[in-house]
């Protein structure tokens, strides 16, 4: 399960995967595990040593010593790449997203080319620092939807890649 | 004294500037791009010019625009900051022919030290130890195995023209050496629009250390107590501190005499500082950054100076306020640069929204912020949003306070380099004073960052909640359409989230 939580005016990308062992919660990468148990007036959640009593009442989260205001969008139900074995990411569109705001200072992807994991599509800049986006898997791009000098936000697609 | 000073910069450099210039009674005049038409540093200047659109190239390193600012205003001095035109001898040129001061040294100065080559040469002649290597320009992959196998592995490839570590390669073997020196060439190429190179033997485990000098108007002046930078990442300073912990009294001293010494022959006045690298006991000449420095806080820290001032005062033929006799220094200080950028995905930049600032306070602790909440962070300009100085009665007192004040020093909205901070001081062989240029690397700090605090678990735990409600099956509490535009609706959209003037209603009700 992914999708988008802002805590307070602080967005962040979540990650959550359930097993039996408990819950495993990636938040914008950085990975946390814990537990999680119903009780009668909320969910209580243990990431680090104590348990901490949560409660969702519209747009805010209450716990035990601070009220905060949360907003949820995109959500997106499938489980992600890592859980997936590897044969059934086949033949599945993978957007290539951008890591954060920025300008395109070179799109080296063609659409039609096959590329192989780690060949880069496109340079990112952002704070003085040229950030090469690269393939996460072989393929075939599908789609290149920036050019040079656009202005990108996070998360935006920038190309397409048919992953086979 | 002048009377209207602009400051030729952003950030928090820009304010910094202001906080003493306004302290002098001097006029401040700011400049500011289109993309920091709400920037906090507008607020610290008595007023504030829009000099271009938001790329460095259109604004803070368009000359013409900040001259054109500068004559408008009737600014008498400009001050450049660090970065950006700082060291730019045709900047300076341009200023003088414009009967406007350029505060920093004269423009022949920053010609000879801005060329690497130049440099060290300049420096060899002044009696400065310089790191084994060539005094010229490369001209050929041959030339370079020559010189490489005189000198003996591994050697490293700088760019004459280089800065901020671009263009910089080690090679470890002389195979490797051809292909380095291509890429070497074409980084230093595409960076500084000069290919030239040159090579030095590459010290392993050296510490960064650089003397802070202050040459006044006869070449007459100063030279500080040294800084060591060790904490570096891609030849990035992450961290610094004052006293070096592996320099004595005897060593200091030579270093400041060298410094000084070196300077003077070049002609300089005003604020500069010379880099070493310290190894096995030695110190050989790095290079010299012609500017105020990012980290000069930690200088004034422990010794009370404040640099700006006293650059003002050389610049406008007031004179240094000491000499070196009258010099003093007690205790330790620290600056940890805080950076928009995340520490856990590899640094990767991280602009943006701030929605909560929060500093630590308290006795002998500075915050040098070029934002606040609310602040906006473009991706267009440099990482850097605050500093973080603190000082103590030793090094063991001020890494304690240093650790208290990352605790209390909050930044949410964006990713900030907090959480590398706090893992690096924790590091036993930092704590000692061990340090070397490739720890970050070489310990593996980075790996070693688990999470990047209490708000972030605090936020993984509502996310836990969230999912564990089934709440995700009714769906988003907002629903935001993707778009083609510009960052700048990325940062109205965060405005939006953050419950702004025009909060999107719910589409769904629990």
């Amino acid at each position: 399960m992914r999708f988008r939580l802002v805590v307070d005016g602080d967005p962040r990308r979540i990650e959550v995967e359930r097993g039996p062992e408990g819950i495993l919660i990636r938040v914008d990468g950085a990975e946390y595990r814990g537990k999680v148990r119903r009780v009668h007036d909320g969910i209580e959640v243990r990431l680090g040593p104590k348990w901490r009593r949560v409660r969702l009442v519209g747009r805010t989260a209450l716990t035990d010593d601070a009220t905060h205001e949360i907003a949820i969008s995109e959500i997106e139900d499938e489980p992600s790449d890592r859980a997936l074995p590897t044969r059934s990411r086949s033949a599945r569109p993978l957007p290539i997203r951008a890591p954060m705001p920025g300008r395109v200072v070179r799109v080296e992807a063609r659409p039609g080319v096959q590329v192989k994991r780690g060949d880069t599509l496109l340079v990112l800049e952002a704070m003085k620092m040229q950030n090469e986006i690269a393939a996460p898997q072989d393929g075939i791009v599908k789609e290149v939807r920036v050019v040079d000098g656009d202005s990108v936000i996070a998360d935006q697609i920038l190309a397409v890649l048919e992953a086979h | 004294m002048f009377r209207r000073l602009l400051i030729a910069n952003r950030g928090e450099i820009a304010i910094r500037v202001a906080r003493t210039a306004r302290a002098m009674g001097i006029h401040c005049i700011g400049v500011y791009s289109e993309a920091d038409r709400t920037a906090l540093h507008r607020t610290a200047m008595d007023e504030s010019v829009e000099i271009g659109g938001p790329l460095p190239v259109q604004s803070y390193l368009n000359a013409s625009a900040i001259l054109r600012a500068a004559r408008e205003t009737r600014a008498d001095a400009i001050h450049p900051g660090y970065g950006f035109l700082s060291e730019k001898a045709d900047f300076a040129v341009r200023c003088a022919e414009a009967g406007i001061v350029f505060v920093g040294p004269p423009p022949e100065a920053i010609a000879v030290t801005g060329d690497k080559v130049s440099a060290r040469r300049a420096m060899a002649e002044a009696g400065v130890p310089v790191t084994e290597g060539v005094d010229r320009v490369l001209r050929s992959v041959d030339e370079a195995r020559e010189v490489a196998a005189e000198i003996g592995y591994p050697v490293l490839f700088k760019a004459t023209a280089g800065g901020g570590g671009i263009g910089m390669s080690r090679v470890d073997r002389p195979e490797g050496l051809a292909e380095s020196f291509e890429a070497a060439q074409s980084v230093a190429g595409a960076n500084f629009g000069n290919p030239d190179l040159f090579l030095e033997k590459y010290l392993q485990k050296a510490r960064h250390v650089e003397v802070q000098v202050l040459l006044g108007d006869h070449g007459a002046g100063v030279g500080f107590v040294e800084r060591e930078c060790s904490v570096q990442r891609r030849h990035q300073k992450l961290v610094e501190e004052t006293p070096s912990p592996a320099i004595g009294a005897a060593v200091r001293r030579r270093l400041q005499e060298v410094a000084v010494r070196g300077l003077q022959s070049l002609g300089y006045r005003n604020a500069g500082t010379v880099e070493f690298l310290f190894h096995d006991r030695r110190f050989t000449f790095n290079e010299v950054n012609a500017r105020l420095q990012v980290e000069h806080p930690i200088t004034e820290m422990v010794t009370g100076v404040d640099l700006v001032r006293q650059q003002l005062r050389v610049a406008s033929g007031e004179g240094i306020e000491f000499s070196q006799s009258e010099m003093r220094w007690k205790g330790h200080a620290i600056e940890c640069r805080i950076n928009a950028e995340d520490p856990l995905r590899n640094f990767l930049p991280s602009p943006g929204r701030i929605v909560d600032f929060r500093v630590p306070a308290g006795s002998q602790i500075r915050v040098d912020a070029g934002v606040a909440a609310g602040s906006i962070v473009p991706a267009f300009y440099d990482p850097l949003i605050a500093k973080l100085v603190v000082g103590g009665s030793s090094r063991d007192a001020a890494v304690r306070r240093m650790l208290q004040s990352v605790d209390a020093f909050e930044v949410r909205g964006i990713h900030s380099t907090l959480p590398f901070h706090r893992v690096l001081l924790s590091d036993r062989d930092f704590i000692k004073g061990k340090l070397w240029t490739t720890m970050v690397d070489d310990l593996r700090l980075v790996a070693r960052i688990r999470s990047r605090g209490p708000w972030e678990q605090r936020i993984a735990e509502i996310a836990a909640a969230v999912a564990a409600s089934g709440r995700l099956m009714s769906g988003p509490t907002v629903d935001l359409m993707r778009s083609k535009a510009s960052a700048w609706s990325a940062a109205g959209r965060r405005q939006l989230l953050a419950g702004g003037d025009h909060a999107v209603p719910p589409r769904r009700r629990w």
